[in-house]
C-alpha cells in the first residue's frame, strides 16, 4: 500500500544530552530525500567467470530537507549551521509510522531562498556521513 | 440599498494622461492573488500564502471603427497602462486597477451571429474598488 507523504516529518536529537533528555527538535518538511549510498571496493578476483565482484565498505548517506521558513524555527536558532554533527536525526516515512534513523550525521549547506515575486521564503539542509538505520519505529 | 443597473457602465484605459473610453458591452476585474504552496508536514490540509496582489481583468466590446485598438487609441499588447477603470453601470463609481499591463488584443469575427467584437486583456497592478476613474 502507498504512503502518504504528507506527514513525514524531520526531527532530531541535536546532541547526546538532547537525546538522554528526549528533548526532540521537529522541523515540518515539505520535502525530504535520503540518499543510503556505500562506498564500495573492487575484489574480483583473477579467473572471475561471473564478471566483477565489489564489496562494501561502508555506508556514505546524503540527505536533503526542505520546507517554508519558519521564523521561529530558523536552522541557526535551533544550532543548525554548516559542519554540526548531528546526533541523531529521525526522517519520517509518511504517516506509516516508519522512520530512516542517520546517527551522527553533519550537516553540509544550509540554504535560503527568497523569491519576492512568487513564493515564500524556503529554507534548504543538506547532510552527509552517519550510520543509517532503515524502517525503526 | 439598491442593485446596480450594469448598462450604463463605460470602460476607460489611461496610458499615461490620455484616456479612451470603451462603450463595452461587458467588462470583468478580478481581484487574484499569487498564493505560495506552504504545506508542511504540520499542516492539517493545504495551506497557501498570499504573496502579493495579481490582479486581472477583461473588457469585451463592440469594435468601433473610430476605436481600433491599436491605430486608432494606440494601446498594444504588453504595453504598461497608468490605470483601468471599469464603472459600475451609471453611478459613477466602479473598479481602478492601477499600474497594469495589456496581455491580449483579440478580435472575433462570427459571421452568423454577432458584430465583430473585440477583446483586450491585462494583468497586473492593484485594485482599487468603488473609486471614481
Amino acid at each position: 500500500m502507498a504512503v502518504n507523504a504528507h506527514y513525514g516529518s524531520f526531527s532530531f536529537f541535536l546532541t547526546e544530552d538532547d537525546a538522554d533528555a528526549n528533548d526532540e527538535t521537529t522541523m515540518a518538511t515539505g520535502f525530504w530525500q535520503g540518499n543510503w549510498a556505500c562506498d564500495y571496493t573492487p575484489v574480483t578476483p583473477s579467473g572471475s567467470g561471473n564478471g566483477t565482484l565489489v564489496l562494501p565498505v561502508i555506508g556514505t548517506p546524503t540527505w536533503t530537507f526542505s520546507a517554508p521558513f519558519d521564523s521561529s524555527l530558523s536552522p541557526t536558532f535551533l544550532g543548525l549551521t554548516e559542519g554540526t554533527v548531528i546526533y541523531q536525526a529521525f526522517f519520517a516515512k509518511g504517516d506509516s509510522g516508519l522512520f530512516d534513523i542517520v546517527d551522527r550525521t553533519t550537516v553540509t549547506s544550509v540554504g535560503i531562498t527568497n523569491n519576492n515575486t512568487g513564493d515564500a521564503v524556503r529554507v534548504t539542509l543538506t547532510g552527509m556521513g552517519g550510520r543509517v538505520s532503515e524502517d525503526e519505529t | 440599498m439598491a442593485v446596480i443597473n450594469a448598462h450604463f457602465g463605460p470602460f476607460v484605459f489611461t496610458a499615461t494622461t490620455i484616456a479612451a473610453t470603451f462603450n463595452n458591452a461587458r467588462w470583468s476585474v478580478s481581484g487574484a492573488s499569487r498564493l505560495a504552496d506552504v504545506t508542511t508536514s504540520a499542516t492539517t490540509g493545504s495551506q497557501y500564502l498570499g504573496i502579493i496582489d495579481d490582479p486581472s481583468w477583461e473588457v469585451d466590446a463592440p469594435l468601433e471603427t473610430t476605436q481600433y485598438p491599436g491605430a486608432g487609441i494606440g494601446i498594444t499588447s504588453g504595453q504598461s497602462l497608468a490605470k483601468i477603470w471599469g464603472a459600475w453601470g451609471a453611478v459613477g463609481l466602479g473598479d481602478r486597477v492601477s499600474l497594469t499591463t495589456i496581455e491580449s488584443i483579440d478580435f472575433v469575427n462570427d459571421n452568423t451571429n454577432d458584430a465583430t467584437r473585440v477583446v483586450i486583456r491585462g494583468r497586473g497592478g492593484f485594485i482599487t474598488e468603488g473609486v471614481s476613474n
